[in-house]
């Protein structure tokens, strides 16, 4: 079991509470700006704001200044780094009046340009290189363990929307990423020390069954068998439809 | 001597294919000739000769690497497949010595796939060499066709590879100065437990990502990482 222990009273930030301003030139990230609401949180107004852009090796840091008076780095350059448009960004505030700099809030993972798969999908698609593999599900340590799907690049133009590639991915990702949640990483109800994913999906799959998953050790292979069945039912006129259309070729 | 260019879709399948039949154990030759043909390969905006040489070390092979591609943007270098697969074909008998067991496909093979990436003998080598400069040493002080376990540990732990203070840190503790190599026993694990030894590489990373939910590690100097470290470190600090 995966134990996380919050000695330092440490605060999760929202999602909602930091707003990016990406600035773009010719379609590439430049630089960026960023704000935090601290009002839900109060932390401290002399601790320092981090800010880091990451993606796999490619890394900067900025120091933006205090909680109490962020202030704006003269250079916020991302042009530099490969892989701009996959940026994330990392805000820490951090307080260094104990001997480390202790972090006394986080978030992770956050979107530098907000697309539509961002704002809406818990499942977040890389296209990239699988060899022999059509797909695959990593869980992404940069985002605490986040499920990611990986798909074969050459199918990009043929993913999207297409009802044969949605019946023979989704169901069987959506049942493999359920059990990882629930026997893994033993998340089986909603928390505040839950990483934000952990929640959505679960939030997710209890919306689809109408039933929480069972508490405690008991095998969960029967509620998930269950909310895969009930999320394929809710799109089975949309596969109705495409074999339609298929034998009617 | 050869112009640097970058392998094509069609050149990387039949280099990609070159590897998997050697691995399968068949004697082919590497397609050397795609290196210069345009139905396999593509000419680069700039010209960049790199020379077929014989280097001690991954560290050298590394150092020659970062100063040969300075005049591309490190963006245009980060996840460039057919540059490093060109390269790697190209210095495929260095990789993978006469008489040696084939590794896997992708040491050689620059796979797209950023989870693989550390793993390749050659881009792993300047992307590390060129961050790092002098400390990536404990990765690439190797053999040309070695990825060692410094490699293996801290290049799949992307959150803290970038990390130049942690690097220097790494360096700092089981860097031999002495006898200009990793030091004996670094990365030990006692015979009973298969557990790592203490103070050794793999318990540094487990010490450090207990570490970065609490602490700013990313803004610590490498003095500080050190004093940060527990007891089992000590006779490893310098």
């Amino acid at each position: 079991m995966i134990v996380k222990l919050n000695f330092t009273g440490r605060e999760r930030i929202l999602r909602e509470e930091i707003i990016v301003a990406p600035k773009e030139n010719g379609g590439n990230i430049v630089s960026f700006g960023i704000s935090l609401d601290n009002t839900r949180m109060g932390l401290a107004g002399d601790a320092r704001l981090i800010v880091e852009a990451y993606h796999k090796s490619e890394f900067r840091r900025f120091d933006w200044g205090t909680v109490a008076a962020p202030v704006q780095p003269k250079d916020t350059d991302l042009s530099g780094l490969g892989n701009s448009a996959n940026l994330k960004l990392r805000v820490k505030v951090v307080n260094y009046n104990s001997k480390h700099g202790c972090i006394i809030g986080e978030a992770e993972g956050i979107p530098i340009v907000e697309t539509e798969t961002d704002k809406k999908s818990i499942l977040p698609i890389y296209f990239t290189d699988l060899r022999n593999q059509v797909w695959r599900l990593t869980y992404n340590q940069e985002n605490e363990g986040e499920p990611v799907l990986e798909v074969r690049s050459a199918l990009k133009p043929f993913a999207k929307g297409n009802p044969e590639f949605f019946f023979n991915v989704y169901p069987p990702a959506l049942a493999q990423i359920l059990w990882h949640l629930l026997t893994v990483r033993k998340v089986r109800a909603e928390s505040d020390e839950n990483a934000d994913w952990e929640n959505n999906w679960l939030k997710f799959a209890v919306r689809i069954s109408g039933q929480n998953p069972p508490a405690g050790e008991e095998d969960p292979g029967e509620w998930i068998k269950d909310v895969v069945d009930t999320f394929c039912g809710k799109y089975a006129a949309i596969w109705e439809k495409y074999l339609h259309i298929e034998q009617g070729k | 001597m050869a112009e640097l260019r970058k392998l094509n879709e069609h050149g990387r399948a039949k280099f990609l294919e070159y590897i998997s039949k050697s691995r399968g154990g068949e004697m082919v030759a590497p397609p050397l000739d795609i290196l210069t043909s345009d139905e396999y390969s593509e000419k680069l905006s700039v010209s960049i000769d790199i020379e077929l040489k014989d280097f001690p070390d991954r560290l050298s092979y590394a150092k020659y690497l970062t100063e040969k591609l300075s005049v591309i943007p490190r963006k245009n270098l980060v996840g460039n497949s057919g540059i490093w697969d060109w390269i790697s074909l190209m210095y495929i008998q260095k990789l993978h010595p006469e008489g040696s067991r084939w590794k896997e496909t992708n040491k050689y093979y620059c796979s797209s796939d950023y989870s693989d990436w550390y793993r390749n003998l050659t881009a792993f080598a300047w992307d590390v060499y060129s961050v790092h400069g002098e400390s990536s040493r404990v990765f690439l002080k190797t053999k040309m066709d070695v990825h060692n376990d410094f490699s293996e540990q801290i290049g799949s732990r992307q959150d803290i590879l970038p990390n130049k203070e942690f690097v220097k840190a790494v360096d700092a503790l089981y860097w031999n100065q002495a006898r200009q190599r990793q030091k004996e026993g670094c990365t030990a694990r006692d015979r009973e437990t298969n557990q790592p030894m203490p103070g050794t590489l793999n318990r540094l990373t487990w010490v450090l990502r207990q570490f970065s939910i609490t602490y700013d590690i990313n803004g610590m100097s490498k003095d500080e990482i050190l004093n940060l470290l527990p007891e089992e470190f000590n006779k490893w600090k310098p």
